[in-house]
């Protein structure tokens, strides 16, 4: 932790709001990231980690200064977003992101590589989201934040073992996930390109 | 055929030591399932890592002031209500215990009786001297605000009440006086 952040986080915990908005600065991306990966839309990751924000500005009296801020923030915001997932009780989908409704925009440099890359984004944030809510919070914290397991049981409050088991089966499942995908794709190809019966 | 441990390695995502790679190397040349999985698992890895992590919309702070502010006035109002009902409760309480203590001595439709009344005549007298107030109100320069004139009128009525109230402690001192004198 730097010496500013230290100060910050005093001096928010003294009402200073003007210093909390220092720490949202520095940290709104990985939470935002976060949330949109838990939750899979830009609005629902927008007011989850804003709610995350607040969560902690309220609590930060709890907060051990041994610890890391961003991993207790991270933990803070992926709990949130867990909570929020279970209350939902339906099948989340990415509506922002579904990949018929990509379309490449001829208007930017290189469109192929654009649609490319957000055909591939999409299919990623579709397969993260067939994981249960506590395997999604392991596998994101693990790619996209590069923690180590330690890291992620102390957000997720889990033992080690308990997150290796959670990455090894969210694992398999996304292998599973792809494979379907890509045997799906083939299939339709092949539909596509095969003689028309007489 | 067995897959394991060659499934455990592909799972796991640890680092793999040079025997348990040439191993696993080995199985996937004879095994198609799990080569597909390794392929599976290489492209997800590859995809993961390469995927650009989304912003927030700029003014994303702005936007989190705001709503800590709107959360603070929620919380205020809140703890408002629950301190107003939390007088109310104790209030209720008091009286109540103060009423089941006086249980036996109390006639209830009596009571309840000159409550009625009382709160009639009060309420009567103010809807009184409201009626009074109104073309006093009407004939007062119109820049006197009307929380000065409350403000005078309850420091008159409190002025009277205590002036009442000394003249009375007066009295009582002064026939004490006389008792004590004619004794």
């Amino acid at each position: 932790m730097s010496d500013n952040e230290a100060l910050w986080i005093n001096q928010a915990i003294h009402g200073d709001d003007h210093a909390f908005g220092f720490l949202v600065e520095r940290y709104q991306k990985p939470v935002f990231s976060l949330c949109y990966r838990m939750l899979g839309n830009s609005r629902d990751a927008e007011d989850a980690a804003q709610e995350s924000f607040i969560r902690a500005y309220i609590h930060l009296k709890k907060y051990d200064p041994h610890r890391s801020f961003a991993t207790w923030l991270l933990s803070i915001a992926s709990h949130y977003c867990i909570d929020k997932i279970r209350k939902r009780q339906l099948p989340i989908v990415s509506m922002e992101a579904l990949p018929d409704e990509i379309i490449a925009d001829r208007n930017v440099p290189n469109p192929e590589a654009k649609f490319s890359e957000a055909t591939r984004e999409a299919m990623i944030q579709d397969l993260i989201m067939k994981l249960k809510p506590l395997d999604r919070a392991a596998v994101i914290l693990r790619y996209w934040h590069e923690y180590s397991e330690v890291e992620i049981a102390e957000a997720l409050n889990l033992s080690v073992s308990a997150v290796k088991s959670r990455l090894y089966r969210a694992r398999q499942a996304l292998a599973e996930s792809y494979l379907a995908l890509e045997r799906l794709s083939i299939a339709e190809e092949r539909r596509l390109y095969e003689s028309p019966t007489l | 055929m067995s897959h394991q441990p060659y499934e455990t390695y592909l799972f796991s995502g640890e680092h793999l030591d040079q025997d348990q790679q040439n191993s696993l190397e080995a199985h996937l040349m004879t095994c198609e399932g799990c080569a597909d999985i390794a392929h599976a698992m290489n492209q997800l890895d590859q995809a993961f890592f390469s995927s650009t992590a989304p912003s927030p919309m700029p003014g994303f702070t702005d936007r989190f002031q705001a709503r800590l502010a709107a959360h603070r006035l929620e919380r205020q109002s809140r703890n408002l209500w629950l301190m107003t009902i939390g007088l109310f409760a104790l209030a209720s309480l008091i009286i109540c215990t103060i009423m089941l203590l006086h249980l036996n001595q109390i006639n209830w439709a009596y009571e309840l009786t000159q409550f009625i009344a009382r709160t009639s005549l009060v309420a009567g007298q103010i809807r009184q001297f409201l009626s009074i107030l109104k073309p006093l109100r009407a004939g007062l320069p119109l820049f006197i605000p009307l929380m000065w004139m409350l403000t005078t009128i309850s420091l008159a009525f409190i002025g009277v009440i205590f002036a009442t109230w000394l003249q009375s402690i007066i009295r009582l001192y002064s026939s004490v006086q006389e008792r004590g004198s004619k004794s």
